[in-house]
């Protein structure tokens, strides 16, 4: 079933095309990763589908409702949800608190959630720390946490593991895989690290000066030449 | 907790010394000590800094003066109409308002405060221009409004910090520390924002309306950005972070300034120097200082 759409969706930034003419759907329950080289326009993307950006020009669709002029807060409350580049929570709350805010969002009982999303992620004795507190990996942890606590049915993850040591990656990842499996979620996620993306992604998009270069099945983009030209050159795949 | 209800205890004798200017003071450091602490819901806990706080408690200590003496209203109600205008004009000057930030957010609302004034000054009639309005009733004798006034400060006071320390207040504090992500989690900044807009306003209101009854006159005095500078500077000295902060500094402001203008005219200039000294040295007010100071005494005694 398709869940997210996007029609000719641009976007430009003094005259530079950041996104460009962007036609992308969202099969849900599915892992879609979003590839390309710095500033191929994936964080513009995921800026406009989220509301952060208002596109200047195409159309955002969700379960079939045009969504393009919905401020953020609405496109969460419908199930959209996100994580940001750079870490993106409150610094000076607590661990609980951080989930909380966004759970609130939920109405009467959604807090009935919190100990399970704190146990979910192994902050049990992290809890009551300030997040400015935590490692830099619980912190993206944490903002993956908040993410959830509105009940998404799709999830935008911009770089969940970037800057990251190797242990701390892989929960990370076992994490997101398990979103899918236990939590029925649509992931589109922006990765650079190409063991990640060929790790846990079942379709690739790639982009490159806005556009869509690519898109196929990890296989397919693997072998596809115009990404090895722009891209994957010299990277061992 | 402890220390509170020793001061608010200790306050209950105040009257029983006989002295009526001590009884007047107190009286007014504890109205003005409401002040701080509802300016303090958009300052310290939302992030927001109004500098037009004077629209609020002068609207509602006008209202109460004119419905009383030009319109020979209850006081009771009066004191309640003065309440509910200061709700209405934090409403309308919120929506007005709020989609801007910091300084813009400061300008818009000195703006709205500075209109009040210049209608207060202006519309004579009404408001009687530069010499205000005199003879309102105050319905209860100076011992007996120094004990109302307590229990309304207490009251509003504990209302007040229910709902900071409420899930919505949590909200406001996400607003101040990331308001994107706040607006990522689902909550419309906005909506939060007139809360708090609403809870701060309204209460200053109360303290307003308790003033015109205090003074038994209202003057243009109240509704100059002056008064609005009021409870920020005695914030900024208390410390925004903490809830009694903007408590304490207001009973050093209000003693101080009454001993310095004993001695010299410029009583201003000494608190100019307080604040630069605070701002610049102590980040976190007066309480800042109380709370690194037990800190320490903690540590020292393990």
């Amino acid at each position: 079933m398709r869940i997210f759409e996007t029609q000719n969706l641009s976007r430009y930034f003094d005259g530079v095309k950041a996104v460009d003419g962007v036609s992308l759907s969202f099969e849900s329950e599915r892992i879609t990763a979003l590839i390309g080289p710095n500033g191929a326009g994936k964080t513009t993307f995921i800026n406009l589908c989220t509301g952060l950006l208002k596109p200047n020009s195409g159309r955002i669709f969700y379960n079939n409702n045009d969504i393009t002029n919905l401020p953020p807060h609405k496109r969460v409350l419908m199930g959209i949800s996100r994580t940001f580049q750079i870490s993106n929570i409150f610094p000076g709350l607590t661990v609980s608190q951080n989930i909380k805010i966004p759970l609130l969002s939920g109405g009467k009982g959604a807090l009935d959630e919190l100990d399970r999303l704190i146990s979910m992620f192994g902050f049990e004795k992290k809890a009551d720390l300030l997040a400015s507190e935590l490692s830099h990996g619980d912190q993206r942890l944490l903002e993956i946490a908040m993410s959830l606590a509105t009940k998404p049915k799709i999830l935008f993850l911009d770089e969940p593991t970037a800057g990251i040591n190797p242990a701390e990656k892989h929960k990370i990842l076992d994490v997101i895989e398990s979103l899918k499996e236990d939590e029925k979620l649509t992931i589109v996620i922006v990765e650079h690290d190409m063991d990640v993306v060929f790790r846990i992604a079942e379709r690739i998009v790639v982009m490159n000066r806005g556009k869509i270069l690519a898109d196929g099945s990890p296989d397919e983009i693997r072998d596809d030449e115009k990404v090895r030209e722009v891209y994957l050159k010299g990277v061992e795949i | 907790m402890m220390l509170v209800s020793l001061v608010v205890l200790s306050s209950l004798l105040i009257p029983l010394t006989g002295n009526k200017y001590a009884l007047y003071l107190s009286t007014k450091i504890w109205i003005l000590v409401l002040y701080a602490i509802a300016f303090n819901v958009l300052f310290g806990y939302s992030g927001l800094l109004s500098f037009g706080h004077a629209l609020f408690f002068s609207g509602s200590a006008y209202t109460l003066a004119i419905l009383v003496t030009r319109l020979n209203f209850p006081l009771a109600l009066g004191f309640v109409c003065g309440i509910v205008i200061s709700a209405l004009f934090s409403i309308a000057v919120g929506v007005l308002s709020l989609r801007h930030r910091e300084i813009h957010f400061a300008m818009v609302t000195l703006a709205f405060s500075m209109l009040f004034w210049g209608i207060v000054m202006k519309w004579r009639d009404v408001t009687g221009g530069e010499d205000g309005i005199t003879g309102v009733p105050r319905g209860l004798p100076l011992f007996w409004f120094y004990y109302f006034s307590l229990a309304v400060v207490v009251l509003s006071s504990y209302f007040i910090y229910r709902f900071v320390k409420s899930d919505l207040g949590l909200i406001l504090e996400g607003i101040r520390e990331n308001e994107t992500r706040v607006q990522f989690s689902g909550h419309s900044i906005l909506k939060y924002r007139l809360y708090a807009m609403l809870v701060s306003g309204t209460f200053t209101g109360v303290s307003g309306a308790l003033w015109a009854l205090l003074d038994r006159t209202v003057t243009p005095t109240i509704s100059h950005w002056t008064f609005s500078a009021v409870p920020v500077i005695v914030t900024l000295i208390g410390g925004p972070q903490n809830f009694l902060g903007p408590a304490v500094s207001t009973l050093i402001y209000v003693i101080v300034q009454d001993i310095i203008t004993k001695y010299t005219l410029y009583w201003q200039f000494i608190f100019g120097v307080a604040i630069l000294a605070v701002v610049l040295f102590f980040r976190g007010g007066v309480m800042g200082i109380v709370e690194n100071y037990i800190d320490s005494l903690m540590k020292g005694g393990r």
